[in-house]
């Protein structure tokens, strides 16, 4: 394998700079799906995102455009749930529905039907100078915004009503959270596929948070890892002629089993340094009341 | 949401305006206050003032809407009708310690993080965190005792520090009043005593507000008592009698020392009640989402 030749490929360039863009939504979004627990929540919208994509195949139009479209109206009307009914039930309604409304569009669609796997597992060979730019613009804005309001968004995402207490406009910053995460999602589908985009927002900040304990770092190291997997298994595609996504997803997952070996390895090497255990006996925490 | 009724209030409804004798108006106040979660109000037309000097401790069954009270005067919830009256002078600082259940110990912070978000306050996007607030974390991790665990990530935590972490991080933004709500509950018999030390010795410059259900342990501390069970009885002596929980309870009960649990004596005019349920007998379905 040669570099020099994988760079002359256009379309491994545009996927080779969406994949470092992605890291920078890895690293910010996906450590904030995680840690808010909206990781089925985002899997839903990529599903539920398919039936717009279908829709406007169907019409002619620019597929992301309807998959966007759907994506954020889902995003928000799970954001108002008023919890009449458990909120993963909705999720996996829409999941469905999406996924069905969508087959069934592009079933109709006349002429040339577009290869359902490259929807559903990502094409790299999809992606033009012009998602490369959407994807940059997108990762820009939401790590310009952390940056901003880094104090505000850490303080909801941990603990809301304190954070209402103290005059934070929590639900301003808990649409906004939803909102990027759907727009996230959607980007993602053009790399890695509506199945797979999941993998790459949860993946690398979980080896983050594996391995580091505040959240500035993890957001960090999960941008890292991010590009790492991303760029990574474009190489290995490439050089094995691997199908771009799942060569992602698997890169990404082998880390998991490393960062959990040197976090055990760290945590034993902390136990024998200090001699009485750092953990003072803490009782199991219990929901009260 | 701070604006007064607009009706006033007639001169027949239970204030504690009429117990206080404290010129000075109350810090903050409800005034016939009702709120609920779905139909059924889990408050009702409650009145309550909170003064500086006052240690109250709000008492009362499981689901009698303790925790919604709180959180009606910290301004989380809005109420059906009523209104709740803040007046702080520094720009409305209220320091709140949440029930210890709702802490998520998987959360990348460490216990320095925790304590610096509670001087949010006002700024501008960008801005890191000013010196002065970074002094009032170092405060109140000092006052706290929590110096030498700092850098520590929150899992590392035993219960008791983690609940003076949380206090901390109420102190950080430098209340003018404090509320606790179950503050003794998952934390070790032996930390419960310095604890309510330490809420003492921050009685001495700022009214503290403790939602118990349990009122032992602050019996030595506690200076007005508001029974809450849909209604609020205000009790300024701060002493607990028989007639009291009898009168939120709704039942004749036996005061051992600890004021709840209680053993029932007699059952109460309902007769279709089994008298070992009478703890729900506020409104177990409206309030139990929030474990209030």
């Amino acid at each position: 394998m040669h570099l020099g030749d994988f760079l002359a490929y256009d379309f491994l360039r545009h996927a080779l700079l969406a994949g470092l863009a992605a890291s920078v939504l890895c690293g910010v979004v996906g450590t904030l799906m995680v840690v808010k627990r909206l990781v089925f929540f985002g899997a839903g919208l990529s599903h539920a995102a398919f039936g717009g994509l279908g829709l406007c195949h169907f019409l002619g139009l620019d597929p992301t455009l309807g998959a966007a479209a759907v994506a954020v109206l889902a995003a928000l009307a799970l954001g108002g749930d008023d919890r009449r009914r458990p909120r993963d039930a909705t999720i996996g309604i829409l999941w469905a529905v999406g996924m069905a409304a969508g087959i069934v569009f592009i079933h109709f669609t006349p002429g040339y039907a577009p290869d359902l796997l490259s929807y559903l597992f990502g094409n790299v060979l999809a992606v033009g100078g012009r998602e490369v730019v959407l994807v940059w613009v997108l990762a820009g804005a939401v790590a310009l915004a952390l940056a901003a309001f880094y104090r505000e968004t850490v303080a909801v995402a941990f603990d809301e009503e304190f954070a209402a207490v103290q005059g934070v406009p929590t639900g301003a910053v808990t649409t906004a959270i939803l909102l990027v995460t759907a727009l996230s999602v959607v980007f993602l589908i053009q790399l890695v596929g509506i199945v797979l985009v999941i993998a790459l927002l949860t993946v690398p900040p979980v080896v983050a948070l594996t391995l580091f304990r505040d959240f500035k770092s993890v957001v960090l190291a999960a941008t890292l890892f991010g590009a790492v997997m991303t760029t990574g298994g474009l190489l290995l595609s490439y050089a094995y002629d691997l199908p771009s996504g799942p060569a992602m997803v698997l890169l990404g997952a082998a880390f998991l089993p490393v960062a959990t070996l040197i976090r055990r390895w760290r945590q034993r090497r902390g136990a024998s340094t200090q001699a009485p255990s750092p953990r003072a006996p803490a009782p199991p925490v219990r929901p009260v009341g | 949401m701070s604006e007064p009724a607009s009706r006033p209030t007639a001169a027949t409804h239970r204030t504690s305006a009429v117990h206080s004798p404290a010129a000075a108006p109350p810090l903050v106040e409800a005034r016939r206050v009702t709120f609920g979660y779905a139909r059924e109000p889990v408050l009702e037309n409650v009145d309550l003032a909170i003064r500086r000097g006052d240690f109250l401790a709000i008492l009362g069954p499981n689901g009698g809407g303790k925790t919604t009270l709180v959180r009606l005067l910290l301004g989380l919830l809005q109420p059906w009708s009523g209104a709740v009256v803040r007046r702080l002078e520094r720009g409305g600082a209220f320091g709140y310690v949440p029930q210890f259940a709702t802490f998520d110990r998987t959360f990348p912070l460490r216990v320095r993080d925790v304590v610096e978000m509670g001087c949010l306050g006002r700024r501008r996007p960008f801005a890191r965190l000013s010196a002065a607030g970074r002094a009032a974390a170092r405060r109140a991790l000092h006052r706290m005792g929590l110096e030498a665990v700092a850098e520590r990530h929150v899992d590392d935590l035993s219960g008791g520090q983690i609940q003076r972490t949380l206090i901390a991080r109420a102190l950080a933004g430098e209340p003018e009043i404090l509320f606790l709500d179950e503050p003794l509950a998952s934390v070790d018999a032996e930390f419960r005593g310095s604890l309510v030390a330490t809420l003492e010795e921050l009685h001495r410059e700022i009214p503290v507000v403790v939602v118990t259900h349990d009122l032992t342990p602050f019996a030595t501390a506690v200076r007005q008592i508001a029974c809450v069970n849909r209604c609020l009885h205000y009790h300024p002596e701060g002493k607990l009698t028989a007639d009291m929980l009898e009168e939120v309870y709704g039942c004749p009960v036996e005061l051992i020392t600890h004021g709840v649990p209680h053993r029932v004596l007699a059952t109460h005019g309902d007769a279709a009640h089994d008298p070992h349920q009478h703890h729900h007998h506020g409104d177990p379905l409206a309030g139990g989402s929030d474990g209030a």
